[in-house]
């Protein structure tokens, strides 16, 4: 049973003067499973991040349905109660947070839930602990890098108990030290709490971490299957100008010069234990 | 003679104030002419303060940095005349974009250099090319184009000044990687082309292997390496333990060479396919 | 740094006047400033100087901070200060040609200056211990009456607070921008007043767009968080009014009946 579903969903931006209407998907079927760690891997302009609002009704379909919980994002009585199910973490972290202090920013959520005050302080302290930024609860915003504004962004979200998060691309304007953080976080979140995790991005060293991988380009989905499975079809990946790790590539290439090699590595240490055997048997 | 070299240079912030730092300490290095070099290191570690000085944004607190043999702050009244010689663009340069049409907003650097309309104007078309935007889109305003049309006006608004010095600090920060690829080219062609001095600012190692002469790490303020690419990379463990990595694929080689197998650690995946296909066929090759 | 400079600089404490009730102070502030100017004598005016000294110290900041902030009047303060001297009624105390220093000018002189000093540091007590979270929260509660008249109070609050939140981001961003243009040769330092006006384009209009975008992406985040206006909305920081509210509004009572004593029963300054 699909936590949420988009049906065949087509989508179109609304056309500006004499603009003719721009579609952006062209009828996109798929299902997200309750904990699961789901990443959506794309171009920019493969539709991906419209897809990710469609989510939790900050857009509506302009065909087909989009389903979260089986409640109807159409419906507009619905809109909040989605949109407390299903949070969803921006790309820049400093124009997520509103307020001036931590602990108020992480706060605003359930304020708007219209939580009872000791309510909101239990839940807000829980989801700083959560995100590991119990210590900066009294800091400004502003004075924290971008992976623990990140991470507050995502605090704020956990302050309203949702089910699943949509991360669209959040990593993208962070530094190293700042990825890792934020990703950590997630894969906690999703290990520990069992929250669902849709991570938007379009590196892919952060999918190859996700239980599934659904590959888009222009508004389709394009493919989908564990990690293993996606990164595996090399060819067709390479052909819609999508990258593969290079370790994959690497067995890929090798492969095609004529080497037995297994399908489906991934990262650096995966790929040494591919070739080793290989290397010493040419080595006798 | 170096383009740039720095004697001893040394960047203290709020110097007499309890939050006192030190961004960079005691570094001397010399850019040679020409040369494409990579410069990398953890968030904090100094990059973007040590390139600042190079252009003359920040005056060191010691030392001195040299540009072609002369102390830039010889004469501090004319410090705007460097940053005619060493451009630099700044992460999402994007966001300096205010002219009404593309084509002046890439003027505004070579008329702030004292060129005539029509000189500055040859001059912003050569850099538009440079940057693959096509003639149709200069007529426009700057906040019609895509992000990635946006970041390609940016940095030819800088090229335009036709520099001696390049300094792009993360100029591929936030693309995809169709865009990274294309951008990444582009600079390349353009240091090939103009003959120029490229210095490259990145946390993406593969893009590092992949266009740079030479790297130089940074490292709680000191210049921790400075060497050729392949020199550099090869020091794997000591990177790491600066809180870098380095590129996947040289990562792989590098296991490898621990491990016994008699390889050298490639910087792309072409360089590692030569190396390990004549190992890997041996004597007797699989079908 | 730029960004360092917070109007209405905030110094976290823990004296009496740090932990009283947001509402209270802005309301006492307020009192005391219209009590300025009710002092019609130096006794009066006496009374709420010393008020004034005995906040002052309670607040625990340091003198030299209060100091500061009337640096930033002290020309306003010479200047009303001379113009007083030279302008008062009374006897005849020094002359010059047709300069006259007489005694009433020299008391209206010193009542208008520490007036003005007064009503700067009565200010400075209030912004330099309490946090600007506090302020705008509670100027949302004080301003709640006001709805009846269909101000639109919580979204006002709203503003004050997104706008406090970015203030140091956006002089952060200004540095960027600035940055930016001058490593593409802008000149910013030199040049008459017009120019120098024009050199200032290249920076707000990029800050302008900037902001639009990230206003842009503050709703939707806002929107996200299921923010849907005020109705409904809970606050987690409640604000109790204390026992030290009680005391300190006791206090400035008696000191504003003794100002009004005081007016009454002593003839007044000005002349």
């Amino acid at each position: 049973m699909d936590y949420m579903k988009a049906e065949n969903v087509t989508f179109a931006y609304e056309p500006q003067e004499d603009e003719e209407t721009f579609e952006v998907l062209h009828g996109v079927t798929l299902g997200i499973k309750k904990g699961e760690f789901v990443a959506l891997l794309g171009h920019n302009g493969s539709g991906k991040s419209t897809m990710a609002k469609l989510f939790n009704a900050m857009l509506l379909p302009s065909g087909g349905k989009v389903w979260v919980d089986g409640l109807d994002t159409m419906d507009e009585n619905l809109k909040l109660e989605i949109r407390r199910r299903v949070g969803l973490v921006l790309q820049n972290p400093d124009n997520q947070l509103v307020a001036s202090i931590v602990e108020e920013d992480v706060a605003f959520g359930p304020e708007n839930l219209g939580v009872a005050p000791p309510e909101i302080r239990k839940r807000v302290d829980d989801a700083l602990r959560a995100v590991d930024m119990y210590d900066y609860r009294l800091n400004a915003p502003y004075k924290l890098s971008g992976g623990q504004k990140q991470r507050v962004a995502i605090a704020g979200i956990i302050a309203m108990q949702p089910d699943c998060i949509v991360l669209d691309e959040p990593t993208a304007m962070l530094d190293p030290r700042g990825r890792t953080e934020v990703l950590g976080t997630i894969h906690r979140l999703n290990r520990e709490n069992g929250i669902t995790i849709v991570l938007i991005t379009h590196y892919m060293d952060e999918a190859v971490g996700a239980d599934r991988v659904v590959v888009m380009d222009d508004g389709r989905v394009l493919t989908e299957g564990t990690p293993r499975e996606v990164f595996s079809q090399v060819e067709l990946l390479k052909a819609h100008q999508l990258d593969v790790p290079q370790s994959t590539e690497l067995i890929y290439r090798l492969k095609a010069a004529g080497c037995p090699l297994p399908d489906g590595v991934l990262n650096a240490e995966e790929c040494v234990a591919a070739l080793e055997p290989l290397l010493d048997r040419s080595k006798k | 003679m170096p383009v740039i070299e720095t004697r001893d240079l040394t960047y203290r912030y709020g110097e007499g104030t309890p939050f006192c730092k030190t961004a960079v300490d005691h570094v001397s290095l010399a850019v040679e002419q020409g040369e494409f070099l990579g410069i990398i290191g953890h968030t904090g570690s100094g990059k973007s303060t040590l390139i600042q000085q190079f252009n003359g944004l920040l005056r060191p607190t010691s030392g001195q940095v040299l540009l072609n043999g002369k102390d830039i702050w010889a004469e501090p009244k004319k410090i705007r005349g460097v940053r005619f010689r060493v451009g630099m663009v700044f992460q999402y340069p994007e966001h300096q974009l205010f002219e009404e049409t593309v084509i002046r907003d890439i003027c505004f650097g070579p008329k702030n250099m004292g060129l005539s309309d029509g000189e500055a104007l040859s001059r912003a078309r050569q850099a538009a090319r440079f940057v693959g935007l096509s003639a149709d889109l200069l007529e426009k305003s700057p906040f019609e184009l895509s992000g990635g049309e946006k970041r390609r006006a940016a940095i030819a608004g800088v090229i335009a000044m036709d520099p001696d010095v390049l300094i792009l600090d993360e100029p591929t920060a936030g693309l995809d990687p169709r865009g990274r690829d294309v951008l990444l080219t582009q600079i390349s062609d353009y240091h090939r082309e103009r003959r120029n001095t490229v210095l490259l600012v990145s946390h993406s190692m593969e893009d590092i292997a992949r266009v740079a002469d030479r790297v130089l790490v940074m490292n709680d303020g000191k210049a921790a390496m400075l060497d050729r690419t392949a020199a550099v990379f090869a020091r794997g463990r000591e990177l790491e333990s600066m809180g870098l990595r380095v590129p996947e694929i040289t990562k792989i080689l590098l296991l490898l060479r621990e491990r016994g197998y008699p390889v050298e650690p490639a910087l792309t995946v072409g360089d590692a396919v030569a190396e390990l296909l004549p190992l890997l066929k041996g004597e007797g090759a699989a079908q | 740094m730029m960004k360092d400079i917070m109007l209405g600089q905030y110094f976290p404490g823990n004296s009496p006047i740090h932990r009283m009730d947001p509402r209270m102070k802005i309301t006492l502030t307020f009192a005391f400033i219209v009590f300025i100017f009710v002092a019609a004598n130096f006794e009066g005016l006496a009374l709420m100087v010393a008020l004034m000294a005995a906040v002052l110290l309670l607040s625990g900041v340091p003198l030299g901070q209060y100091l500061k902030s009337l640096r930033a009047v002290w020309f306003i303060v010479l200047f009303t200060f001379v113009l007083n001297l030279f302008y008062g009624g009374g006897r005849t105390v020094w002359s010059w040609n047709f300069m006259r220093i007489t005694d009433g000018g020299i008391s209206n002189a010193v009542f208008v200056a520490v007036r003005i000093f007064s009503l700067i540091l009565y200010s400075s007590v209030l912004t330099f211990t309490t946090s600007p979270t506090q302020l705008t929260d509670a100027l949302e509660r004080l301003m709640k009456p006001l709805k009846v008249l269909h101000v639109k109070v919580h979204e006002i609050a709203m503003m004050m607070t997104i706008a406090l939140r970015f203030v140091p981001t956006l002089l952060e961003e200004t540095d960027k921008i600035m940055n930016a243009q001058k490593a593409r040769g802008a000149d910013l330092e030199s040049g008459g007043f017009t120019q120098r006006v024009k050199s200032l384009i290249p920076i707000l209009i990029p800050l302008f767009v900037s902001s639009f975008r990230r206003a842009y992406d503050l709703a939707m985040a806002m929107e996200c968080r299921c923010y849907h206006g005020g109705e409904g909305r809970t606050k987690m920081k409640q604000l109790h009014m204390s026992r030290l509210d009680a005391a300190a509004a006791a206090c400035s009572a008696l000191f504003c009946a003794g100002v009004v004593y005081c007016a009454l029963r002593f003839p007044p300054a000005l002349r």
